[in-house]
């Protein structure tokens, strides 16, 4: 009962009016987003910090969380977060070598505003069935001002994150770089920059408000767009012009989840929000080629629904047939909407990054 | 790629008799696997010798053969049926043998059978101990570092490599004599010194130990395309050093956080990828607690105890998709039955915690070792379903049958803390009752880790548990808050009620979730459920969806699989289902068990996985509303809710409770007797140790002893003295205060038993049974034959009048299964179960009077003169089957094999034939006796056997065998002209009894003792060494005549008639 002990009451209110009450864990502040539900087993850790969910309120669906503990190894970026948490327990006893410390903890340093002891499944159905809505995490009892706060809801629309006007340029440098790799900010995943390292790339990742020219000014070999913008966000920056460029410059082009959207868009294609996204490490994707299906983590609530017309579907989720890669056969470029695997050598996954730096030749 | 052209037909081999470590889960993979073949329109082949399962029924396959698992009679199957093809991973290891031996033959190319699920090199790869070694160094997986010296310095010098601590097993040293655990240089010199000098040829293994470290298996699926999915990671509470069988497994995996996790995943899909195999396979690692480090253990190519767990914890059939991969398909084109809109493609997703707990047969053998170690000694398991590991681990105790509801284990209850600590080294069956008490005795969580190397996490989890008892001990009033947290831990009112002392003022009750394998990301059509203390009900909605105007029907299974309550419990209840879908009712089934077809999640129209105690059950009644329930195919699990569901009001369909108390309650089952005029052995009721002497002294000797409401003749013994009665109260009054314990006079005659089914005035028999082995033992461990061959018409007529009598006194409406002992021609009635009996699978396969259907039928009020298999005794069939009870006692140790009224047999067997010597020789070979014609018989029995002996061992010495004999058996042997060499005893100075079993001189034992039991008694020392060198031995002397008459009508395998049942 530890976890209950001097536990704060706190509410989760929905778009639709739905309040579910629970306790309050990590930070007492309100918190807004965009309910989601995550069905991966472990990896709580990496959901909480991937960039892609830095407007979202996570659900978890599986009800134990923090088991092993925290990792600031484990985290996909340093500063971006979720808004906040909605879980059915934590553990207030992880076990785990590698660990560094407890999960209430890490929410209270990140910020992140959780919720628990709520029926997760019930929540995840509800998303499920009525589609993804924005919650409020509250440690006020929603039921006094209800209706300004349902109105608060509604109004609310993902804002553009902090770090696309962020304007450093950062090099990750590697010995005896074999390529130059180029990421616009559009967020990028620790674990994405660690993969291309591991492939013998050096990684420069510029401001997202960068052209095309600035970014050739860098000398990539190539250019990877990875990130969580998001779409919400997207109409007012200049990313769509600045990809479509790119992709004709000559320069190869790699898109993993959000930057395969903003190709297919920049390309002329469209893109569509989803009911409630594929959010997951168990999503099955076949590879039209070889007719092989692989299975593969996804985080992402837009789909690409028309490929643009120079492209080819390269990829598509074996359940749902919705678009999951495409290349573009007159460029050098192709685009996913999965995480690929990060691992070298593994014969069972997908294989993007060799691919992928098999282009630039 | 779609279904092959190039398959018509094929043959699936089953997996035997039940025994310990292979037993109902290949019954689910199997009945799986036909159902998957025969839903493409192929034709099924079928051969399995046990017949208590639902796989050897009719409806399962286009030719079922209950027939010996032998490789010659396989063959013959082949050349009479001539199957195109033949399914390998289907059936255990059992089958996986046979598939391969016969295609490494060349038998199968020879005769253009093809092996599917797997093919020699993948399983040779698997399972050579030398090509898995080099297989995964070829792939760079981690094996157990080990090495086979023959020097101490050799041995050193490994040990720099691979660091301490080491096992040391000597080569060709009986049972591991000579082995041990080294944790540094001196006790390695003197074990591995000790070793060596043991071993014949100065060898010795040098191994790396890993015992404590954890123990993470993964079940993964891939096809001919190279598809490969992880269905799902299981973790066993328990650290390696235990067999997973005996382990408290949870699922899905919790302490490894996503670097462990991703790592372990990875090397389970590379080893399947290089295996190449195609179908299911289960990955056994072990996993440093402290580090990255880790170890393949062990690789099984095929469904096992493991996948069947795993499908219940996802609802990903496994079984099913690896039959499909088997036959052609392709992953993707496979459709996942469970969400009817997503692909077997995916890795399923949970949104709970499974927790799998072990059942044991230690509460029936009392004197048997309990330490767990690396050979598996649970006869079944349960599982529970939970959204927290303390609400799965309170199910699952209650589920486990222990008489348990919580991990207060009484027997701790005044242990101190130093005793604690000690005892919290004894890895057994009991090791996490002793873990919880060492917790409330506060011995911190981290002291319990370092010495049972349990993790952390689990342990401070029960310490959750001991806080909440705590809690409610110490709560001035039980606060809405405080219950509904308990509830939420998984606690019953009534363990609530007790650790508060305070009454429940607002019940809660529990609603259901569904288990969908995809955390409800999808919409799922599968209704299974478990329950939980959440306000959404999942399977009211489901009834609430699929609204029918049929009647709903709520059926009990039985629980865990334990010897005396086996499989067939779980073929009744299946089939009861069956039946009353067929007669337009609605099914569900509440059931624990995730080895068996019941609990498959397109078994029944619902699915209820949870614990059957009154209040789960409860919970099960609210939601699903039945318009009646079933209790009597669901063993004594079922059986025992009677009372309970009878008081609340339910509508018992069938037999009443008022029949059940009336049957089992012996003051008014005398009555009734008395009424009916059908006598029974005297016999009276004890509660004390005195009076159960006074009462023996009364009835003379001998007499039996048991408690009342028994199963499987549980703690039941026939006591020759006051010494024994007196050991015998003893025990009973320590494991159970306030049961009456009956006793009997003990009758030495003719046992037989009769299963009937009856409409409340009608009865229909389908057949008497007759035990070759007199009453005295169990029915479960004799030999049976239907139909009776040495019945006079009068003693079947007197049976026949007294089952109709019982059936229609009692208002039996169902089935009843009556027990008579035949003594100086008088029948008597031992006892009555208004219930389904572990005879019924098989004599519905023999007479072809489908008994849980019609029985099923009767509780709706049909009338059994118009199910058109008339009344009274059924017309006796054409063929003569022989049941052959199978018992597991070499994974048991110091367990005694002498047969009694207690049984002890895992399993059973069937031999099907025109003539009762042919049925008896097929049963006897089913059942692995090697039938050997030459040899040497060894005989020592009681006085009292002593005469009765001598004809038994005059065939045998007739046969041509050489006979050894006891002193006192040899004198009397002697007197009868019988050749015998005397031979010393066991606790006599050498060469004695054990130097003949080590000079490979005796093939078969005839052994009887008054005593029995304990481990410490000669005889029971000379039976366990014959269990250990694999002689068979024979307990009664029945048995050994049976056998002796068998051996001398000289038949081979090659000689019997091959019968396939779905012809007769």
């Amino acid at each position: 009962m530890d976890i209950f002990n001097n536990a704060q009451k706190a509410w989760l209110l929905l778009e639709d009016g739905t309040v579910y009450e629970g306790y309050g864990l990590g930070s007492d502040k309100d918190a807004i987003g965009e309910l989601v539900f995550n069905t991966n087993v472990v990896g709580f850790q990496e959901i909480l910090t991937d960039p892609a969910n830095a407007n979202n309120i996570i659900v978890e669906t599986f009800p134990l969380t923090g088991n092993y503990g925290v990792n600031h190894e484990n985290d996909l970026h340093e500063s971006v977060t979720a808004r906040g948490w909605v879980i059915r327990e934590w553990c207030a006893q992880p076990s785990n070598f590698r660990m560094e410390g407890r999960i209430d903890e890490y929410l209270e340093k990140k910020g992140i505003s959780a919720i628990f002891d709520l029926d997760t499944r019930a929540i995840t159905r509800k998303l499920r069935d009525e589609g993804v809505q924005n919650g409020l995490i509250t440690r006020t009892n929603p039921a006094d001002n209800k209706q300004a706060l349902l109105d608060q809801l509604k109004a609310w629309k993902k804002p553009m994150p902090a770090w696309v006007n962020y304007n450093e340029k950062v090099t990750f440098e590697k010995l005896d770089a074999k390529y130059s790799i180029t990421m616009p900010n559009y967020g990028i995943r620790n674990d994405v920059i660690k993969a291309l390292m591991a492939r013998g790339c050096k990684v420069t990742v510029v401001p997202a408000s960068y052209t095309e020219k600035q970014i050739m000014e860098t000398n990539p070999d190539a250019v990877v767009l990875c990130g969580g913008v998001g779409l919400d966000a997207l109409a007012t920056s200049n990313a769509q012009q600045t990809v479509a460029e790119l992709m004709k410059s000559g320069v190869p082009v790699l898109g993993i989840d959000f930057g395969h959207q903003i190709m297919a868009l920049a390309m002329g294609g469209s893109v569509e929000k989803m009911h409630c996204g594929h959010r997951g490490s168990n999503c099955p994707v076949t590879e039209q080629e070889s007719g092989r299906t692989f299975i593969t983590a996804q985080n992402h609530g837009y789909i690409v629904k028309e490929a643009p017309s120079n492209a080819v579907v390269s990829h598509l989720n074996s359940n749902d047939k919705t678009c999951e890669g495409l290349v573009y056969p007159q460029m050098k470029a192709m685009s996913v909407q999965f995480i690929p695997e990060a691992e070298i050598g593994q014969k069972n996954f997908d294989g993007i990054y060799e691919k992928f730096l098999g282009m630039i030749g | 790629m779609p279904l092959r052209q190039d398959i018509k037909k094929v043959l699936v081999i089953g997996s035997g008799p039940i025994i310990i470590g292979q037993a109902a889960e290949f019954d689910y993979a199997g009945t799986q696997a036909c159902r998957a073949l025969k839903e493409e329109g192929l034709e099924v082949v079928l051969v399995n010798s046990n017949p208590a399962t639902i796989m050897t029924d009719k409806a399962m396959a286009d030719h079922v053969y209950i027939e010996p698992l032998n490789i010659d009679v396989v063959k013959r199957i082949i050349e009479i049926e001539k199957p195109d093809s033949v399914l390998s991973t289907l059936g255990g290891q059992t089958g996986l043998t046979f598939s391969m031996q016969l295609a490494k033959e060349g038998f199968l190319d020879s005769h253009n059978v093809k092996l599917l699920g797997a093919n020699p090199l993948t399983i040779d790869k698997a399972e050579d101990r030398q090509m898995f070694k080099d297989t995964m160094e070829k792939i760079g997986e981690p094996c157990i570092p080990s090495k086979v010296v023959n020097t101490v310095e050799d041995g050193l010098a490994f040990i720099e490599q691979i660091k301490y601590p080491v096992i040391i097993r000597p080569a060709f040293t009986m049972g591991g004599t000579g082995g041990g655990i080294a944790y540094n240089e001196e006790e390695f010199k003197e074990i591995a010194g000790n070793g060596l000098r043991l071993s014949p040829i100065t060898q010795i293994l040098v191994e790396k130990c890993i015992s404590g470290w954890k123990e993470i298996e993964f079940e993964v699926i891939r096809d001919s395309k190279g598809n490969i999915i992880t269905v799902c990671s299981m973790e066993n509470v328990d650290p390696v050093g235990v067999h997973t069988g005996d382990s408290i497994v949870v699922a899905p995996a919790v302490t490894l956080s996503p670097a462990e996790f991703s790592m372990l995943r990875k090397a389970a899909l590379n080893i399947v990828e290089e295996l190449g195999v195609e179908g299911g396979c289960n990955c056994q690692f072990a996993l440093h607690p402290t580090s990255m480090e880790y170890a393949v253990i062990e690789v099984n190519p095929r469904v096992s105890r493991s996948s069947a767990l795993a499908s219940k914890a996802t609802g990903y059939p496994i079984a099913k998709v690896a039959t499909k991969i088997a036959i052609g398909y392709t992953l993707d084109e496979i459709l996942n039955a469970v969400t009817g809109t997503t692909y077997a493609c995916f890795e399923p997703s949970v949104d709970y915690l499974v927790v799998k707990f072990p059942k044991w047969p230690f509460d029936k053998f009392v004197y048997a070792k309990r330490t767990l170690g690396t050979q598996m000694m649970a006869t079944g398991e349960v599982m529970s379903i939970g959204t927290s590991f303390e609400s799965a681990m309170m199910k699952a105790v209650r589920s486990v049958e222990l008489g348990l509801d919580s991990f207060n284990l009484p027997k701790f209850a005044d242990k101190t803390k130093e005793e604690l600590l000690e005892l919290l080294h004894n890895c057994d069956d009991e090791r996490m009752f002793c873990v919880f008490e060492a917790l409330k005795k506060g011995i911190p969580a981290e002291k319990i880790h370092e010495i049972t190397m349990i993790d952390c996490w689990f342990i401070n989890k029960l310490d959750n548990l001991r806080k909440m008892e705590e809690a409610l001990a110490n709560c001035d009033e039980l606060t809405e808050e405080l219950y509904l947290r308990a509830k939420k831990y998984g606690y019953l009112d009534s363990t609530i009620e007790r650790f508060s002392g305070k009454k429940v003022e607002h019940h809660r009750k529990g609603v259901y979730k569904m288990v969908d394998t995809c955390a409800a990301e999808y919409k799922a059509q599968t209704p299974y459920f478990y329950s939980t203390y959440d306000e959404e009900n999942e399977a009211s909605e489901f009834i609430e969806e699929h609204k029918s105007d049929k009647k709903k029907i709520l059926v009990f299974g039985s629980g865990p699989i334990r010897i005396g309550q086996g499989i067939e419990f779980d073929y009744c209840s299946v089939h009861c289902v069956w039946a009353l879908k067929k007669l337009g009712y609605e099914a569900s089934i509440a059931n624990n068990n995730p080895e068996t077809v019941s609990t498959d999640f397109d078994t029944s129209d619902r699915l209820y996985f949870d614990p059957l105690t009154p209040e789960d059950v409860d919970n099960v009644l609210e939601s699903e509303k039945p318009w009646g329930v079933v209790v009597q195919f669901g063993g004594q699990t079922a059986i025992k809710l009677t009372k309970y569901l009878a008081k609340k009001g339910v509508r018992i369909l069938g037999t009443s409770a008022d029949s059940i108390d009336e049957a089992e309650d012996r003051e008014r089952f005398d009555e009734l007797l008395g009424r009916l005029g059908i006598p029974r052995p005297k016999g009276e009721t004890v509660l004390t140790k005195e009076d159960a002497v006074a009462a023996a002294n009364r009835l003379g000797f001998p007499v039996l002893l048991r408690p009342s409401y028994v199963l499987g003749g549980q703690n039941m013994i026939i006591a020759h003295t006051t010494a024994e009665v007196e050991e015998y109260m003893d025990i009973i009054t320590s494991h159970m205060k306030d049961n009456l314990v009956l006793i009997d006079k003990y009758m030495m005659g003719k046992e037989v038993e009769v299963d009937a089914i009856c409409d409340g005035e009608d009865y229909l028999i389908p057949g008497i049974m007759e035990h070759i082995e007199r009453a005295g033992i169990h029915s479960g461990d004799s030999i049976s034959v239907y139909p009776a061959q040495t019945l006079s018409q009068k003693i079947k007529r007197t049976i026949i009048d007294y089952t109709g009598k019982l059936a229609r006194e009692l208002k039996v409406v169902g089935l009843v299964n009556i027990q008579y002992v035949i003594y100086n021609d008088e029948v008597y009635v031992i006892e009555v179960n208004p219930r389904s009996s572990r005879t019924i699978p098989y004599i519905s396969k023999v007479t072809g009077v489908p008994m849980v259907e019609i029985a099923t039928r009767m509780m709706f009020g049909e009338k059994l003169r118009d199910q058109g298999y008339g009344i009274g005794l059924y017309p006796e069939a054409e063929y003569v089957a022989v049941k052959v009870p199978v018992f597991s006692f070499e994974k048991l140790h110091d367990v005694d094999t002498l047969l009694g009224p207690e049984m002890k047999s895992t399993g059973e067997v069937l031999g099907i034939a025109k003539t009762f010597d042919e049925a008896l020789f097929k049963g006897l070979v089913a059942a692995g006796y090697k039938m050997k014609h030459e040899g040497g018989v060894l005989v020592t029995v009681r006085d009292t056997d002593k005469q009765e002996v001598v004809p038994i061992v005059e065939k045998f010495e007739k046969l041509g065998f050489t006979i050894y004999a006891t002193a006192g058996t040899a004198l009397t042997l002697h007197q009868n002209m019988i050749a015998a060499n005397t031979i010393r005893k066991i606790e006599e100075e050498e060469p004695n009894i054990i130097t003949l079993f080590d000079q490979n001189k005796i093939d078969y034992i005839i052994t009887t003792s008054k005593k029995g039991r304990k481990p410490q008694r000669h005889s029971v020392q000379m039976r366990r060494r014959a269990v250990e060198r694999s002689i068979v031995t024979m307990t009664a002397l029945d048995t050994a005549n049976a056998l002796a008459n068998s051996l001398m009508s000289n038949r081979t395998v090659n000689d019997v008639e091959l019968v396939d049942i779905t012809k007769i």
